[in-house]
């Protein structure tokens, strides 16, 4: 390749890479303040919060800042965790406006003095008795202006005085960036959620990991971890009981010195079978699985709907059925690759069909075999559209939305496919939810095409040589 | 029923492995008609004959391989020292080990030389160790192609020229000690110097096996054996010591194919 067309080559990536790059850095952005965290208040109430980490100067000046937009603070009852005094988390409700939520820092009291540390929180403690009210009410009492300030003005600023009636006044930022002035009886500090490219992939780099592990706010039990772990789940078990019986039945037809009929039928069946779209499959699961089997079942046991619903089970059972022709197809190409010839030398020597199986085709194929296995598993991987019929967890269904299903055969599972198209996220969460569908269609992308790798490179393996 | 003077057999001769009006018919055709032959304890018979005149056939008759083809229909006998090959009740397994075969294609099992040579003992359930490593040397020098391999004994057998291959495969069918070898044209890929080291290591086991020799190399069939069949479409032609088969064919279909005007 000429040198411009390299470059040229280059240039493409380069512009191809930075949409999903900035998008990188908005999921950073979202994600880095990496955990929603139950604070509870004062006067008993409960609300999430989320610790931003601070910029330089902020943290030169020991700030660390906890803020959430209006919108998005959620206050959740019976929640049993608590923040630590040092981490504690403000609400503040004020009468014209949105909610705000903090976390103290520091204070410039009326007189104009910057408290810091215990002596702050001491002053804040004491506000409260002087104003006579608690710190809610403290808040809604007092008047803003509601006006709204730019970031870079509220960075620079990071106490604003109120000069006409003395008291001071309280920045939060929301998620968007805009900084709401809020009076308060105590100063705290103003926070820029991290802006520029740069910022985004320093901040990201440390928190790759926690980009899978947590993400804020849409399950309470964590990020897409138990997502992809039940996506994992889903498609092993698939695997066992779609994937191995094909094998199974592969090598059953492996040991005819010439191909029959009924092979030569299960061949190009099997080829016909992969065809057929997943949501095919999908409507015979529904149909065959949960409404057949699955109720049978609950009427003999009498266990209530237990089977007579989605679940593990029956996606898995869909995923294995749709994808055991392409395992079976595979399995028996692999085998073929076997040299006819290793058969009949050891059939000639009076082996038996289970010692041809097993020292002949079985050691030759076995990559081939793995292969195979590999193409079935990515084949159920990459298929979403089934899964919706037969109980993956998803916004408008059985298994609700807020926290991971606990993992059972019978019970609803998570799907980084399903999540993503049917997010579960209320729409105030929408900013939340766009970087993390993004991030479960890279990551079951990643999946397919990683087992499909895999399979490939181990079906495409080299004949050995054979010298004249 | 052939004429006796095409059926010769020697005074003292012992008939080892007898076909009795053995038919073989596939997907309508007949792949042999009627075949009655008596091959001689210890001695080398060539089966010679232009493709598809059933020679191929006529050896797997023997080693059972041909049981295992779908739509193969069989009629009349093959005896190996008078117990039936076919038939209802026959043990497969005990009649395959009595036979060993090689064939044209020099192909070798996946593995070293020595795993080669063994296999028919490993099947068999024989552990590796000092008594499998005596059988397969003894297999080795049987055909004296001891000195040849020992130093690729434990070396990959597909990595060997396609002669050295085969002495490979005939050592491991000479390993189980077999009745009957069953060689199906086992210089047809091999050069000239290659068939003459095999032709050497065959004459080597000769002597107390009977051999039965798939052969397309009429020179082949003029210097190794003592008897030579003659197989045109399925049918025995003629067949007879191999110095009066090639100097006085009886049938003019036997003259015309050893002197080259077909096949």
């Amino acid at each position: 390749m000429k040198f411009p067309a390299r470059s040229a080559l280059a240039l493409l990536v380069v512009l191809l890479a930075l949409p999903v790059l900035a998008l990188l850095c908005d999921t950073a952005r979202l994600l880095v303040p990496p955990s929603p965290r139950i604070a509870r208040l004062r006067d008993g109430s409960r609300i999430l919060a989320i610790p931003l980490p601070p910029s330089r100067p902020e943290r030169a000046r020991g700030v660390q800042p906890a803020l959430l937009g209006d919108g998005s603070i959620r206050v959740l009852e019976g929640m049993p965790s608590s923040l630590s005094v040092d981490t504690e988390a403000w609400l503040v409700r004020r009468d014209d406006g949105p909610l705000l939520m903090g976390r103290l820092s520091g204070v410039v009291t009326e007189d104009g003095d910057t408290l810091r540390g215990p002596s702050a929180r001491q002053a804040l403690e004491e506000m409260p008795s002087r104003l006579g009210g608690d710190r809610n009410r403290l808040a809604r009492r007092i008047p803003t202006d509601g006006g709204k300030m730019r970031p870079g003005q509220a960075a620079r600023s990071l106490a604003l005085f109120d000069a006409e009636d003395r008291r001071v006044v309280g920045l939060f930022s929301d998620l968007d960036g805009t900084v709401r002035p809020a009076r308060l009886s105590s100063i705290r500090d103003a926070e820029r959620a991290p802006s520029g490219l740069l910022d985004g992939i320093r901040q990201t780099v440390p928190h790759l990991g926690r980009l899978l592990l947590e993400a804020p706010d849409a399950w309470d039990g964590g990020g897409l971890e138990p997502v992809v772990a039940g996506t994992l789940a889903l498609v092993l078990l698939s695997g066992l009981v779609g994937g191995l019986p094909a094998l199974l039945a592969a090598l059953q037809l492996a040991d005819r010195t010439d191909p029959g009929l009924r092979t030569r039928w299960v061949r190009s069946s099997s080829e016909w079978f992969a065809a057929v779209p997943g949501v095919v499959w999908g409507v015979i699961g529904a149909g065959v699985l949960v409404g057949g089997m699955g109720v049978h079942l609950d009427s003999i046991f009498a266990s209530g709907v237990r089977w007579g619903t989605g679940g593990m089970l029956w996606g898995a059972i869909t995923l294995g059925a749709l994808s055991a022709p392409v395992t079976l197809a595979r399995a028996m190409s692999a085998i073929d690759r076997v040299p006819r010839s290793w058969r009949e030398i050891a059939r000639s020597c009076g082996a038996t069909r289970w010692q041809v199986l097993r020292r002949v085709i079985l050691p030759a194929s076995a990559r081939g075999l793995v292969g195979a296995w590999f193409s079935g598993l990515a084949r159920a991987a990459g298929e979403t559209a089934p899964l919706f019929l037969v109980g993956a967890a998803r916004a408008i269904g059985r298994s609700g939305v807020g926290s991971a299903p606990a993992p059972s055969l019978s019970g609803g599972f998570l799907h980084l496919g399903v999540l993503a198209c049917d997010p579960p996220w209320p729409p105030s969460d929408g900013e939340l939810g766009r970087p993390l569908a993004f991030l479960s269609l890279s990551l079951l992308a990643l999946l397919c095409v990683g087992l499909e790798y895999a399979a490939v490179r181990l079906l495409l393996r080299r004949e050995p040589e054979i010298t004249r | 029923m052939i004429h006796p003077a095409l059926h010769p057999n020697d005074p003292g001769d012992v008939v080892h492995v007898e076909f009795r009006g053995w038919t073989v018919r596939s997907a309508g055709r007949d792949l042999l008609r009627w075949i009655d032959l008596g091959i001689p304890k210890g001695r080398i018979v060539a089966l010679v004959g232009p493709a598809g005149s059933g020679k191929s056939v006529l050896l797997s008759s023997v080693n059972r391989l041909l049981a295992g083809r779908p739509g193969v229909e069989t009629s009349g006998g093959v005896f190996l020292d008078k117990d039936p090959l076919w038939g209802r009740g026959v043990d497969d397994l005990s009649l395959k080990r009595r036979t060993g075969t090689v064939f044209r294609d020099a192909a070798v099992l996946p593995g070293s030389v020595h795993r080669n040579v063994a296999f028919p003992l490993l099947l068999d359930g024989w552990k590796p160790g000092p008594r499998l490593d005596d059988a397969v040397e003894a297999a080795l020098r049987s055909i004296s192609a001891w000195d040849r391999l020992r130093d690729h004994l434990h070396r990959p057998a597909q990595g060997l020229r396609a002669g050295m291959r085969q002495l490979v495969n005939l050592a491991r069918a000479a390993v189980g000690q077999p009745e009957v070898l069953l060689l199906d044209e086992p210089c047809g890929d091999l050069d000239p110097r290659e068939t003459e080291i095999v032709e050497r290591a065959l004459l080597d086991l000769s002597g107390s096996r009977t051999v039965m020799l798939a052969t397309h190399n009429l020179a082949q069939a003029s210097r190794l054996p003592h008897r030579v069949a003659f197989l045109l479409d399925g049918k025995l032609e003629e067949y007879g010591p191999t110095d009066r088969v090639f100097q006085r064919p009886m049938r003019g279909s036997t003259e015309d194919y050893l002197s080259g005007r077909f096949g």
